[in-house]
């Protein structure tokens, strides 16, 4: 009750605060805050001479501040940001900082600026930082670190101060900066700062250069061995024994052609490439691909268990890079959708996209049962990415039937889940890496 | 750890400052001396995190305890001065221990104790060398001792520690400019800031005391009627009587001889002069010749006025230890101490069989004509003559009942006719109010007196104790050559106001006797008495400190030039290098960038040619040498070198 009163002060404080902080050098602070306290024990004169030195840091303060407004530095800025980072993976960029003065820029810093976005009372309300409890009863109750933990991760990646190496007239220098994305998704930058200290290094003026820009961040991905085989490859039926080669790769030659970015090593023709000295690859009928698919459902309210799911479904789409079939990724949003990557069709980083920016999937998993069984002919083998295991879950594995599987069951409780088919990787929240690495 | 912008010198500069001006000196010189000396100790102690905590839960209960110092000695110290002049003292421990240790700053969950249980890792931390510098600046300004050294002292130690902070953009002129400008400008506004602080001061001084002289009533030598009851509306405790032998059952105050005749029964003083009583000694004043049956009774009162009335028995002969520059006495026994600073106690001499109070004079006998008029409806003047009178009116108001004071509107008639005729009951004023005037009517003289009543004894504390509620009226009669007390408030007064007390109140007794009793042990005790115990536990202390030092794991810094020196490089084990040194010592040094074989040759030592070759090996072949002609260089430099030894 009285937290919904003063949530909107939270939002209000931690801007204020962010904005003060960056006027100030840790110095700067500490000289204001000697100046407060030395007003407050020195403000009887007759008592104490505190009131001197609060006499002396508040002229320190008000030289510091007024020579801000004599050497403003002239410089244009520009980000230059790349293509896609990480979740949790911390990544370098560069901004550009290019002097329009008549003298060299000395002693200047850079903050960037991502739009920040503050949680409303409902997320705040149904949210709990990690390890809230061990905070003390006053932070909990007030609940402003949990406030500031989701607005982190609503913004999405927190970015050092970056140092601008010297600047020779008319010259211009990269300033690295280093970044840290907190989620995955679409993170917006929405401007730059230039700060430019005071002689006594105690206070900073401050320059915003707007410069819009969007960041693909990833999911997170976990190392899987290179051993794991996906299921339904030809390497599992090398005798015809399954049902699913029918749907396999075709022997059928169909011509020659030169090799291009992306074809596999084993199918350069090595006869051909020797006679004409570069390389040379078979072509096959290509509707006889091998077709795998993951199934991802993204169905729960667990929202750290929803990332992982999304994070282990990543992860696996970075395994099949390496093969040459197709790989669908089949999961439901608002829609159930198919995105196929390989040969002919997108490339695996569209389907990484599509990952970094799925959300929840707000009714039941119906529809991706119906959108596979649909699609289920075509395939070859599929992997399951299933956060929890439920009823539904089984009637998706009883569904596939005899079609090659890979079973991910990413959940909180590992003791609760019953009928887990055999071989299939249960993988608890904290010990995910430590389950796929033995996968 | 060093910060290269850390200035030297600076912090034991102001720690040294804050020991001159508070009169720790010796304290802080070995402060001083241990900070600075890090800069030329390279070794540093790899501490943990829970040494830190123990450090700063030191603090923490050091902190404490100099709050309950302060507080148990507020006579003594000012509470705000004080703790903050030795706040730099206290916070000494957890600075030299970041200074030593390879720690460098102190996270915030080492001074919060809230902060240590949870998972997120703090992120704010203190740099504890400034968190010292400005506590040190600022305890150095508590004192006004030196007051001109402070200001240059301050611009020089913020100058001092901003310097190395300066950002390269400017040039060092401009820096110069500007930190001249805002220590001149500091100078100015300090000056100002104190003139405008006097001028405001002395403003509302006059403005107060303007105010203050069209309310104040000169209570020294008048009382409202009223002011008596309105105390009995409190439990608090007042002061405390030990005395071995018993005391009067009532304490005196003052007494008044003159009553207004207007409605309000005010009570004033005729002769308002008060003359100051010789000392006997420094603290001892006498009112009565000496006698061998005077009782003692120490009286544990604080006054925390510079003037006021100091409550004794009527028969009082003496009165010593009380803090005061003089001892005042009027002619109605009213005991008035100046110059009084506060002091746990004073102790009084009484019953010798004389009296503070003056003889009578007609005023002792006047009663206003309105009051004649409604006493007349009592009594015949001349019924009663001499000491039967002071009977009448015992057994006249004997009748009356006793009520607890009650802020009642005043009733349309006076109060005494209302008291005498109408309710018929009332509580001490009343009663001394009617009895006074009685006496008075029928010819008698008489006087008001107030003062306490001395009813309520605490056998834990073997004291009596005395409360605002047991503020109490009554009256003196000079019968047969003395006064005597004539007290006609039914006795049942006191079981009255007992049964009205809250619920609570024996509990925050308890409380306050027993905080009363530490604080006079407390008061009781001195530093000297526990030497022993002292040393003991400082030797104690210096053990234990002793014993982390040396066990603790220990770390050497060491300058980043010395570690190009030392590298460790293939084949440094070599023991050509001896063989090097020893001819480097009798003066065949090797010269700059001279290659061995070259030296050797010129120094005409080709002897150990052969010897150079395995050490080349050993320094630069991949592959290394071999144990064999490890052995042989060994041996054969060892042989060499032995054979240079003079015989």
């Amino acid at each position: 009750m009285i937290r919904e009163f003063i949530f909107p002060g939270f939002a209000r404080l931690s801007r204020i605060s962010r904005n003060a902080s960056r006027r100030s050098s840790e110095r700067g602070q500490l000289v204001t805050t000697s100046a407060v306290i030395s007003a407050a024990v020195g403000i009887d004169t007759s008592l104490t001479m505190v009131y001197q030195l609060f006499a002396l840091l508040l002229c320190i303060i008000i030289v510091s501040r007024l020579s801000l407004r004599l050497q403003k530095p002239k410089v244009s800025i520009r980000r230059r940001l790349p293509k896609y980072a990480t979740a949790g993976e911390p990544f370098e960029y560069f901004i550009n900082v290019a002097n329009e003065g008549t003298q060299p820029e000395r002693d200047l810093r850079l903050i960037d600026n991502p739009k920040v976005l503050p949680p409303d009372f409902e997320q705040f309300d149904r949210s709990r930082e990690p390890g809230e409890e061990t905070r003390n009863a006053y932070d909990r109750w007030l609940g402003f670190h949990r406030f500031i933990w989701l607005q982190r991760l609503n913004t999405g990646v927190t970015i050092k101060q970056g140092m601008v190496p010297e600047i020779s007239l008319k010259a211009a220098v990269d300033t690295p900066m280093e970044a840290t994305p907190l989620r995955r998704g679409i993170v917006n930058f929405q401007s730059i700062t230039l700060l430019c200290p005071d002689p006594f290094g105690l206070n900073y003026s401050v320059s915003n250069f707007p410069d819009f820009e969007q960041l693909m961040i990833l999911p997170r991905r976990y190392a899987i061995p290179k051993s794991f085989e996906l299921p339904g490859g030809r390497h599992f039926q090398p005798g015809g024994v399954n049902s699913t080669w029918s749907i396999g790769e075709s022997d059928e030659f169909v011509s020659l052609r030169d090799y291009r970015d992306g074809d596999s090593m084993r199918k350069i023709h090595w006869a051909s490439t020797a006679k004409r000295d570069k390389p040379v690859v078979k072509e096959f009928q290509d509707e006889f691909f091998v077709r795998q698919a993951i199934i991802l459902d993204t169905a729960v309210d667990d929202m750290e268990v929803l990332e992982e799911t999304i994070s282990v479904a990543a992860s696996l789409l970075l395994q099949s890079e390496n093969t040459d079939g197709l790989m669908d990724l089949i999961y439901v949003a608002d829609v159930a959708k198919i995105v196929t990557a390989g040969r002919g069709h997108a490339q695996p980083t569209h389907q990484l996209e599509v990952l970094a920016t799925i959300g929840r999937n707000e009714g039941t998993p119906e529809k991706l049962l119906d959108v596979v069984a649909a699609h289920q002919r075509l395939l070859s083998g599929a992997m399951l990415v299933l956060p929890g295991w439920t009823d539904e879950h089984k009637r998706l594995v009883r569904m596939l039937g005899k079609l090659p599987l890979a079973i991910f069951i990413i959940t909180r409780e590992e003791e609760n889940l019953t009928e887990v088919p055999a071989g299939a990787n249960v993988l608890p929240l904290g010990k995910i890496a430590e389950r796929l690495a033995g996968a | 750890m060093t910060d290269s912008t850390k200035p030297r010198f600076i912090q034991g500069l102001v720690i040294l400052a804050w020991g001159f001006q508070a009169d720790l000196f010796w304290v802080a010189l070995p402060m001083a001396l241990s900070l600075e000396a890090r800069y030329y100790i390279n070794r540093r102690w790899a501490l943990e995190k829970l040494d830190f905590y123990r450090v700063a839960d030191l603090t923490s209960i050091g902190l404490l305890g100099l709050l309950l110092f302060l507080f148990l000695n507020a006579r003594t110290y000012h509470f705000i001065t004080t703790l903050l002049e030795w706040l730099p003292i206290l916070f000494f421990p957890l600075t030299i221990v970041y200074a030593y240790s390879t720690t460098e700053r102190m996270s915030l969950d080492v001074m919060f104790h809230s902060l240590r249980k949870q998972k997120e890792p703090v992120q704010q931390s203190w740099d504890m060398d400034y968190f010292l510098f400005g506590l040190a600046l600022l305890a150095a300004g508590i004192s006004t001792a030196h007051s001109t050294a402070f200001f240059p002292l301050a611009a020089i130690a913020i100058l001092w520690s901003l310097y190395p902070l300066r950002s390269k953009r400017y040039q060092r002129s401009f820096w110069v400019l500007a930190i001249t400008i805002a220590i001149l400008t500091g100078s100015f506004t300090h000056q100002f800031i104190r003139e405008s602080h006097l001028a405001f001061k002395a403003k509302t001084e006059q403005w107060i005391a303007r105010w203050l002289a069209r309310r104040t009533d000169p209570l020294k030598t008048r009382t409202a009627f009223g002011k008596v009851g309105q105390l009995k509306l409190s439990d608090s405790i007042l002061f405390r009587i030990q005395s071995a032998g018993g005391i009067p059952n009532l304490i005196h105050e003052a007494s008044y001889d003159h009553v207004d005749d207007g409605d309000g029964m005010n009570w004033s003083i005729w002769d308002p002069g008060f003359e100051t009583v010789n000392h006997e000694d420094d603290f001892r004043w006498r009112f009565a010749p000496r006698s061998e049956h005077e009782g003692l009774a120490r009286v544990f009162l604080e006054f925390d006025r510079e003037y006021s009335l100091v409550p004794v028995p009527a028969a009082l002969s003496e009165i010593s230890d009380l803090p005061a520059l003089d001892v005042k006495m009027n002619a109605y026994g009213a005991i008035q101490g100046t110059g009084l600073v506060p002091s746990p106690y004073y102790d009084i001499r009484y019953g010798s069989g004389q009296s503070i109070y003056s003889k009578p004079t007609k005023i002792d006998t006047l009663v206003p004509e309105n009051y004649q008029l409604l006493l007349s409806r009592i009594i015949d003047k001349d019924q009663y003559p001499g000491p039967e009178a002071v009977a009448f009116v015992r057994s006249f108001l004997g009748d009356y009942k006793y009520s607890l004071f009650q802020d009642e509107p005043r009733p349309s008639v006076s109060p005494l006719e209302h008291f005498l005729f109408v309710k018929k009951a009332g509580h001490c004023e009343y009663f001394a109010n009617a009895t006074t005037l009685l006496l008075r009517y029928m010819g008698i003289p008489a006087r008001y007196v107030v003062g306490y009543s001395t009813t309520e004894y605490n056998e834990g504390i073997d004291m009596y104790i005395i409360r605002q509620r047991h503020a109490h009226a009554w009256t003196i009669a000079w019968i047969n050559g003395s006064w005597q007390v004539v007290d006609t408030t039914p006795s049942t007064w006191f079981a009255a106001e007992h049964a009205n007390e809250p619920l609570l109140q024996p509990l925050v007794d308890l409380l306050a006797n027993y905080t009363f009793v530490f604080q006079l042990w407390w008061n009781d005790q001195k530093i000297e008495d526990y030497e022993v115990e002292l040393y003991v536990i400082g030797a104690l202390l210096a053990l234990i400190l002793l014993w982390r030092i040396t066990t603790s794991e220990q770390v050497i810094l060491t300058d980043e030039r010395s570690i190009q020196k030392t590298r460790e490089f293939p084949g440094s084990d070599s023991p050509f290098f001896k063989l090097e040194h020893y001819l480097t010592e009798i003066g065949l040094k090797r010269g700059r960038g001279e290659l061995l074989r070259d030296w050797l040759v010129r120094i005409q030592k080709t002897e150990l040619l052969p010897l150079l070759a395995i050490h080349n090996r050993w320094r630069f072949d991949p592959f290394g040498v071999n144990q064999d002609d490890k052995a042989l260089l060994d041996q054969t430099s060892q042989q060499w070198l032995a054979d240079q030894e003079p015989k």
